[in-house]
């Protein structure tokens, strides 16, 4: 194959990195901005790529094949990497056979999350090697080279992407795969019991993963992933996506000294020769000041002046925008101010969504009780939160709204809703209820099969028609029922709910009708057969 | 090179369709493409957008940063609002006029419209109407993209390529709805663009735009734009108009006559001519919000009080600068308020942004503004403006200072044009040194149309419609951006004049030949004046037999039968020419319009309406004319208080002037006629120019019904008129509008008007005025308008007469410019002319060979050297004149030519008994006028005993004047008058 230069998305191109790095599978679930990573390999075809349960089970089915010694992508949202901490941090001990690539996409500024994280500390936490790519060419090169690095070190390694640089497209070129071809194991075979963490195995594994972390930050002070250009006395230090922002403006002039960090751990000699140069030391970067706060320490640096994210020179929270950057810099940009009568304009149910009738079915339902709890979960019906429906009283993380509602339950609240979709249930919902049915809780589940995974683009979802009933019986639900909430049935809707409230121990409803976007055609592609 | 796009849109619309057809043309043309994007939660519905960066050169950041994007294309109009701020000053917007309104908060569109459209680079359309016209309403984002490729880097036949990519896999026909969308958006942004440069207004080449058909906005011919309409309420939608109407209401129930700033800022916006700093109008005894004040740009604002009683508001001391802090603001609201509220009524006060703008010397702020006239109707004017305005205007040549003009059958268009000649765009354009140019013709046309609007539809008598505006000005206009900003504007309620309904031009038509007439008030007394009138029409050769006089008790008078009484008359009696009192004229007129016998009358009396005491008896005689027309077709009515007519159409004379006091002169009459408000006038000028001989007179009084504009559409009428002269004091109301409307009528079909405006003082101009009546008082409308109209407007009696006499004389010579030769015989006669008159151009050298060679063979050669104007000197005789005469008019860059003489030089034959000579003047003269169709005029500036020699001149029909200086003068200017009016005529 010849280099090929094609406008890819900062998510395509890790995606076609991986591929070309003769991965074997790839793990993931769905989640905004990350989403486009798996889906691209799956619409790629030719390597196992199925949505997983969670992201958990995504990171253990991506560490399974890197023990056969084959390559594996796995890729989440930031707080996906939350709901795979479990088994990232321990793999960080065991280590990797083939290559082992985390793809986590923080989302600085939530356009579609329910916080900010900064995955960097997770790599730090774990004390793995982590890349961050500034732009959609180095999406696609530093995915390919983390895969080689992986294996080289015997190690997990994660590529940081940030919303701005995953769903922004530029021409990448691609370049031929590499010669051991895809699918071909890793020659050398580690010894088994190094995956094997029991406590003897796990102390000598740690000792390990802390002795090789010299030769990790050794490796990469020298990578040209780090870029160091000695110039003035004001020194302007960035990272990742943030770099983009400094060179748009500076615009060419190269009256500063900058450094420019795309690979972690941090290249300390590095930033040892740049702090020296400089008297003044302005840190950007997209996320938490990671780098500003480890430069700083407790004391700081004596006789430098560092500006950042911590003195307010730059803004703590929201995404990194060029125009701050600007400022930052000391270069003003004129703008006019929004006009004050442009008004918000927050997403909202599709016309015809079956979420928005089953809200108007469960705020009727509910009416009777004034201190009727209803826990909400993610997904496209945290837009119950919104006006006509003001429905939810808490939207905090995926498959939270069982537990939040049982818990509220045993506290004594009366009556106790819950509202969770069928991929989300599947997602983490499941456990949850298994805990409420196993103590008999007084809680109303409703569950809003729509068939799909909506929000992230109608992927698959693994609970979903007599599948999801199936395994709600098998929980041990005994009150179940199912109804369809088409706004011609509300009555009925409503009646269903408040019996199922009045109800003592759990009851479980099953909302069922298919997302509008499915009928539209927008289906999810099939299964593939096994992949290797 | 670097291009940077905001799309924007509601999810689900096609934001990043757009997106991938412009990244890959882009790309095809070897751009640099980065195009960031929103996915996830936003597209349901929320509001979406990308940046797209197209460059030379490597592209660093994902995001344009704030205020550099060149381009917004939004499909949907608040979207494209949300991200104004992204954008550069000069940068583009195209966007949607569909609104998504899925919000509940979302704010009136045409406000919304009304601020995209602010920016000078910008295309709103209703996309998903032309996506309709295209085969499919989702096509509105291709009609979007079509709009903008204007202003893309890339050549629209790549974005088709790209489009039919992008859609081939969903068959032809969507392939086929969407180029087409595609061509619509192009071809009509570019229409829209054209309509902008000619400063339509936005919502008027909308409007225009959806009457297009597809074959329309498919062929590649210009699309013509003669059909936007720029009425307001073809612009104005229900919302708008409504709005207009109730800040006009809400003045007026408030029993408020004087409107405020912030509500002649907002009936200007509304019409969509101005983009006014941002402002807030805070009520007396409440603060201005936090929030209300964080929306102002700027460190600053401008506090000012708004009261109905203070009208300049910075003489008076009630504006006032503040830093913009909440606590500054609010103390200086009540410090403004509190002291001028002893002295008068305080409304509040109105805090505006403070407008940075550079004062760059004299002129460089405008003034605009309109108010109603009862003479013209709605008038518009522009200028000059801030504080100095009227200093300079006055200060200043009329013609430069102000731009001024009936609106009512005005355009934009013809505004400007007059708006060029002034010292005010000198200065706005950069024409004058040192200036830069300000504003744009079309910024100028868009505000222009919007005034012109505005008064041809809120300066006139709307009856139960709604109040009338008197005056509504904006003074003065400052630059931002090309954009015109308002500083200051004051208005005013007025009932307005109205005008009364038309007068039948049928019956007028009977006092210029009337078949039948009547006389009433002829006395027995053979010195009255009735008498004299009845004298001077058999006299002017009106055949007894149709002549009937009204008198009681007798059977003829002068041979001339009599009826007792008016209702006596033969049915269809065209005209009565009453000489009776005016207090008995209402009776006689009620009488002759009750049988319906009289078509038409004359009222010669007096004390009709021109002093207080008289005024019921001229209301009782409008009246009974009134009466006589609602019934069907009344009698019209000339005077009272005139001469009444004298006219060789219809053989008759009603001007009392005693035969020997004012004989008829011999001869058959000149074609042109005289129109005067004043008797006096009239028979002054006859009197003087006895040769003028015109084919009738008219002198029209009070004008209590027939007014000069009916006279001057009648004479229109006439093929055997060359000119006509108009002398008025004052129009009835808005009969200014149709004389004006007359004189064009004359003008065109190649007659030429010659008009004395007296009455000139201004009067009933208050302290309260704004700057429209002072800057465009009443002569200065007239004269301006009078003159636009294609009148040559007179300043002095005298040469009134001057340029009637060259209108009669030489309307019937061909003009073909104004360049003059002068022949004259005395040296100083040759530099008067020079200096009086800048059309002696110097003598080319055909002419000048020519020249010599005839002053060779008079012996002049070694006198006189060949020069324009040229000096034969004294040894000069008639046929040395002639020779030369002859040669220079045989010359086609000669356009006319002034002879004078100096009658005292021996060698002419000049004095009375000399002028039958063979080779006299006056015989030269005859020659002259047959042989040659170009004009010439002639001089004698010597005592009476050289009469003769001008009554002969004058005898063979060429015009003679009594100094070179002024003759090259009137000359001059008439040749200019016929130059610029030929266009018209031909």
């Amino acid at each position: 194959m010849p280099s090929t230069s094609t406008l890819l998305l900062g998510a395509e191109a890790v995606a076609f990195g991986a591929l070309d790095a003769g991965i074997v599978g790839a793990f993931s679930y769905a989640g905004t901005p990350a989403t486009e990573v798996f889906e691209t390999v799956q619409a790629e075809g030719g390597v196992w790529a199925v949505w997983s349960a969670n992201e958990k089970v995504a990171y253990e089915e991506a560490l399974g094949v890197s023990y056969t010694g084959r390559r594996a992508l796995v890729s989440m949202k930031h707080v996906g990497l939350n709901v795979a901490a479990d088994p990232f941090m321990s793999s960080a001990l065991t280590g990797a056979n083939g290559g082992l690539v985390l793809v986590v996409a923080d989302d600085p500024g939530m356009h579609s999350s329910q916080n900010e994280q900064d995955s960097r500390f997770y790599a730090d936490f774990a004390r793995i090697p982590c890349f961050e790519p500034a732009n959609q060419q180095q999406c696609y090169d530093m995915t390919r080279e983390a895969f080689g690095f992986s294996e080289a070190h015997r190690i997990p390694v994660m590529v940081r992407l940030v919303t701005r640089v995953a769903h922004s497209r530029a021409n990448v070129v691609r370049v031929p795969p590499e010669d051991r071809g895809p699918g071909e194991p890793n020659p050398s075979r580690p010894d088994p019991n190094d995956w094997t963490l029991v406590p003897a195995n796990a102390r000598r594994r740690y000792r390990h993963l802390l002795d090789i972390q010299r030769d990790l930050q050794d490796e990469l002070e020298a990578s040209p992933a780090n870029r160091y250009l000695a110039s003035g006395r004001r020194g302007i230090l960035s990272a990742g996506i943030a770099t983009n922002y400094v060179r748009e403006a500076l615009a060419g002039r190269s009256g500063d000294t900058t450094l420019h960090i795309g690979a972690y751990p941090l290249p300390v000699r590095l930033i040892r020769e740049f702090v020296d140069r400089c008297n003044e030391i302005l840190v950007v970067e997209e996320g938490f000041p990671f780098i500003e706060t480890r430069l700083l320490g407790l004391l700081g640096v004596p006789g430098k002046t560092v500006r950042g994210k911590l003195d307010g020179s730059l803004p703590m929270d929201g995404e990194l925008l060029p125009e701050a950057v600007f400022r930052a810099l000391g270069i003003p940009l004129e703008a006019t101010p929004t006009d004050p009568m442009v008004a918000g304009r927050p997403p909202q149910f599709c016309k015809g969504c079956p979420h928005g009738s089953s809200f108007g079915a469960l705020v009727d339902a509910t009416a009777p009780y004034p201190d009727a709890l209803i826990f909400g979960d993610i997904g496209c019906y945290a837009l119950g939160i919104m006006p006509p429906y003001r429905a939810i009283h808490a939207c905090v993380d995926m498959g939270a709204s069982i537990g939040l509602a049982h818990g509220a339950s045993r506290a004594g609240a009366h009556p106790v809703l819950c509202t969770i979709g069928d991929s989300t249930f599947a997602h983490s919902g499941m456990p949850a209820l298994l805990d409420v049915v196993h103590s008999n809780a007084n809680v109303t589940v409703l569950i809003l099969d729509n068939g799909t995974t909506a929000m992230t683009g109608a992927q698959d979802s693994h609970a979903t028609g007599e599948v999801l009933l199936q395994m709600l019986r098998g929980l041990g639900v005994t009150d179940l029922t199912v109804f369809d909430p088409l706004p011609k049935h509300h009555a009925d809707s409503v009646r269903l709910i408040r019996e199922a409230i009045e109800r003592p121990g759990p009851s479980v409803l099953v909302a069922k009708r298919a997302c509008v976007r499915i009928k539209l055609g927008t289906r999810a592609t099939p299964l593939p057969q096994s992949g290797t | 090179m670097r291009y940077d796009i905001v799309l924007a849109g509601v999810g689900g619309q096609g934001i990043l369709t757009i997106a991938r057809i412009v990244s890959g043309a882009a790309i095809a043309n070897g751009w640099n493409v980065k195009q960031a994007e929103v996915h996830g939660m936003s597209q349901r519905g929320g509001a979406v957008n990308s940046h797209l960066r197209l460059s030379d050169e490597e592209i660093h950041s994902d995001l344009i940063p704030k205020g550099q994007a060149d381009l917004i294309l939004a499909v949907e109009p608040l979207e494209a609002l949300r991200y104004e701020p992204m954008l550069r000053e000069e940068g583009a917007i195209v966007a949607s006029t569909n609104a998504v309104a899925n919000i509940q908060s979302y704010p009136a569109i045409e406000r919304v419209l009304e601020r995209l459209c602010r920016r000078t680079n910008h295309v709103c359309l209703d996309m998903e109407n032309l996506g309709r016209a295209a085969g499919n309403p989702l096509a509105s984002n291709m009609v979007a993209l079509g709009a903008a490729a204007g202003y893309l880097p890339v050549p629209a036949d790549d974005l088709e390529r790209e489009i039919a990519d992008c859609f081939a896999a969903k068959g032809e026909r969507v392939v086929e709805a969407n180029v087409r969308g595609f061509r619509f958006g192009r071809a009509a942004a570019s229409a829209y663009a054209e309509a902008m440069l000619r400063g339509i207004p936005p919502s008027a080449a909308r409007g225009w735009i959806e009457t297009l058909s597809p074959a329309h906005l498919e062929s590649d011919e210009p699309l013509d734009l003669a059909g936007v309409s720029s009425a307001p309420e073809a612009r104005l939608s229900g919302a708008e108009a409504h709005a207009f109407e109730s800040v006009l209401l809400d003045a007026y129930h408030e029993g408020r006559r004087q409107l405020y700033e912030h509500e002649v800022y907002r009936l200007i916006e509304l019409v969509g001519a101005i983009s006014p700093p941002r402002h807030v109008f805070v009520p007396k005894g409440s603060a201005v919000s936090a929030e209300s004040l964080a929306g102002f740009p700027g460190e600053r604002v401008v506090c000012k009080l708004v009261s109905p009683n203070v009208v300049h508001k910075s003489d008076a001391g009630a504006v006032v600068f503040v830093s913009k802090s909440l606590e500054q603001v609010n103390l200086e609201i009540d410090r403004l308020v509190s002291r001028h509220a002893d002295d008068v009524q305080v409304a509040g006060v109105l805090v505006v942004e403070f407008v940075e703008h550079a004062f760059q010397g004299l002129g460089s702020e405008l003034f605009v503004g309109i108010r109603s006239t009862r003479e013209f109707g709605p008038v518009v004017a522009a200028g000059l403006g801030g504080l100095d305005t009227e200093y300079l205007s006055s200060k200043l040549a009329r013609d430069v200072a102000v731009a001024k003009a009936p609106a009512m059958d005005l355009d934009a268009e013809r505004f400007l044009a007059m708006f060029r000649q002034t010292v005010a765009y000198d200065v706005l354009s950069g024409k004058a040194r040192g200036h830069r140019r300000r504003v744009s013709d079309a910024e100028l046309l868009r505000c222009f149309r919007a005034f012109i609007s505005i008064a041809k539809w809120f300066c006139v008598d709307r009856g139960e419609e709604g109040p009338d505006i008197g005056e509504l000005e904006v003074n003065p206009f400052a630059f931002r951006n090309d954009r015109m900003v308002p500083l200051d504007g004051r208005g005013c309620l007025r009932t307005a004049a109205r005008a009364e309904p038309p007068r039948p031009r049928r019956q007028v038509r009977c006092l210029l030949a009337p078949e039948t007439l009547a006389m009433v008030g002829v006395s027995s007394d053979p010195n009255g004046f009735g008498r004299l009138v009845l004298r001077n029409t058999l006299k002017a050769g009106y055949p007894v037999e149709s002549l009937t006089i009204v008198k009681d008790g007798l059977t003829e008078i002068d041979g001339v039968r009599c009826v007792p009484r008016v209702s006596d008359l033969p049915a269809g009696t065209d005209l009565l020419v009453i000489a009776a009192p005016a207090s008995a004229v209402p009776q006689i007129v009620a009488e002759a319009n009750d049988k319906g016998t009289v078509r038409a009358c004359i009222v010669i009396s007096g004390g009709a309406g021109e002093t207080a005491g008289s005024v019921p008896v001229g209301e009782a005689i409008r009246e009974a004319v009134r009466a006589g027309r609602e019934g069907g077709e009344g009698l019209v009515l000339l005077g009272p208080n005139c001469l009444g007519v004298r006219s060789a159409w219809g053989r008759y004379d009603t001007f009392f002037i005693p035969d020997d006091k004012m004989p008829v002169e011999p001869g058959a009459p000149h074609p042109v006629a005289l129109v005067s408000q004043s008797g006096a006038f009239v028979v002054s000028r006859l009197s003087g120019l006895r040769h003028l001989r015109p084919l009738a007179s008219f002198t029209i009084g009070n004008q209590a019904d027939v007014t000069v504009s009916d006279l001057l559409w009648t004479l229109a009428e006439r093929d055997d008129l060359r000119a006509v002269g108009v002398y008025l004091e004052g129009f009835a109301n808005w009969d200014g509008l149709e004389t004006l409307r007359a004189i064009a009528r004359l003008t065109e079909t190649g007659r030429t008007v010659a008009f004395y405006k007296g009455g000139r003082s201004e009067s009933g101009r208050s302290a309260a005025s704004g700057h429209t009546a002072a800057i465009a008082g009443d002569y200065d409308v007239c004269r301006t308008a009078l003159t636009e109209a294609g009148a040559l407007v007179a300043e002095e009696t005298r040469e009134f007469g001057q340029l009637l006499e060259l209108a009669t004389f030489l309307g019937d010579r061909r003009v073909d410019g104004t360049d003059l030769f002068g022949l004259t015989n005395a040296g100083f006669e040759a530099v008067a002319m020079a200096d009086a008159e800048p059309s002696f151009r110097a003598l080319g050298a055909e002419l000048e060979e020519t020249l010599r060679t005839v002053l060779d063979a008079h012996r002049l050669g070694g006198l006189v050297a060949p020069r324009n104007p040229l000096d034969v000197t004294p040894m000069a005789d008639e046929r040395a004149y002639e020779a030369l005469l002859r040669a220079a008019l045989a010359r086609p860059e000669v356009h006319g030519a002034i002879v004078s003489c100096v009658p005292l030089a021996p060698r002419l034959s000049t004095l009375a008994e000399e002028l039958s000579d063979e080779g006299s003047f006056a015989r030269f003269a005859r020659e002259w006028r047959n042989e040659t169709a170009k004009p010439v005029v002639f001089v004698v500036d010597s005592g009476s005993r050289f009469d003769a020699l001008r009554e002969a001149v004058r005898t063979a029909g060429v015009p003679v004047f009594d100094s070179a200086d002024e003759a090259a003068r009137r000359f001059g200017r008439y040749l200019r008058h016929r130059s610029s009016t030929k266009v018209r005529a031909d």
